[in-house]
């Protein structure tokens, strides 16, 4: 017996839209990330990013560390991935970035969590489906330690008639 | 093993002029390589940086790359003249994304440096940069000041 899968599938609702971000209100994000030794030093090298904290165990340890640092850019893109769902997936474009502070090293093995509060939004003047979204989002780490911390700004979406979240 | 030897020796604090600019060596052509691995990597589910059919639709037409990548791009492209002698990292704003970057597009990275202060420690100082990021058309994709802690050659360097 075959299925018509194709007509009777539905979709899971995924992610918020502009009506969904009233300042203030809080998200956790999902998953978490525990960075590893080869994510870090592949996205090192990939990215032409020259600082031996980030690949040489041995210089890291004479600088002071346990073991290598995870690359900075690497906890940014990481705490900015897990956000992405409940912020922007059904936004538009990513903006800018103001006041991202590193707030400690992270390293290889620890595991990172994101979560965000909305700062600002309004709608946008050009596009009456779109408006513009600020919000604060912070990484931290296993033992709850905030390591960063930055204001996103990005287009998102007007709730589409029909949208079912 | 000499950690001294292992990075250069024209990048310590006293060597950054505060106004002047550098182009930095390296560009790089944007692959999946960098833009789709690092995407999925961080676990950003926005398809539009790992599905050309739904791009296809759209004003673009084609996968973007997402603009952490560019930006961790060019730092890492702006990092040997800037911070091969960094302690840390400190923090970034004033980040913009201008025009959009698609696989293909070729990446170059230039740098202002816009001050030097005292650090709250004597052997490092505070630098901060403006860097921007061009396409092979020399269209500015990318602005963003960083503020970096960078050693003192007086303290770091026999």
């Amino acid at each position: 017996m075959s299925i018509d899968f194709r007509s009777q599938a539905i979709e899971r609702p995924r992610g918020h839209w502009y009506e969904d971000f009233e300042v203030g209100t809080e998200f956790v994000h999902h998953w978490g990330r525990t960075i590893n030794q080869s994510d870090n030093s592949l996205f090192s090298t990939l990215t032409l990013h020259f600082n031996p904290l980030y690949y040489n165990v041995e210089f890291a340890r004479e600088h002071g560390h346990p073991c290598e640092q995870v690359n900075p850019m690497l906890v940014f893109t990481t705490v900015f991935g897990l956000s992405v769902e409940d912020l922007s997936e059904n936004g538009g474009a990513f903006l800018g970035v103001e006041d991202l502070s590193f707030r400690r090293p992270v390293y290889p093995g620890d595991t990172v969590t994101a979560r965000s509060s909305v700062h600002a939004r309004r709608l946008s003047e050009k596009n009456p489906k779109q408006g513009i979204c600020t919000w604060h989002t912070r990484g931290f780490n296993q033992r709850g330690e905030e390591v960063i911390d930055f204001k996103r700004t990005n287009l998102v979406s007007l709730k589409p008639a029909g949208a079912s979240a | 093993m000499s950690m001294q030897a292992l990075t250069g020796n024209n990048n310590y604090f006293e060597d950054f002029t505060e106004g002047e600019v550098l182009k930095h060596r390296r560009g790089k052509t944007i692959e999946p390589l960098e833009n789709v691995l690092i995407t999925n990597m961080v676990m950003n589910t926005a398809s539009s940086h790992f599905d050309d059919v739904v791009m296809k639709d759209t004003m673009f037409g084609k996968r973007l790359q997402f603009g952490g990548v560019t930006a961790s791009l060019i730092v890492g492209m702006a990092s040997q003249d800037t911070s091969e002698n960094a302690l840390a990292e400190l923090g970034l704003t004033k980040i913009r994304f201008k025009v959009p970057v698609f696989h293909g597009d070729t990446l170059y990275a230039y740098t202002q440096v816009v001050s030097k202060e005292e650090a709250d420690r004597a052997d490092a100082g505070v630098v901060t940069f403006r860097h921007w990021g061009v396409n092979q058309r020399d269209d500015v994709v990318f602005e963003g000041e960083r503020t970096v802690l960078v050693k003192r050659r007086s303290h770091w360097r026999r």
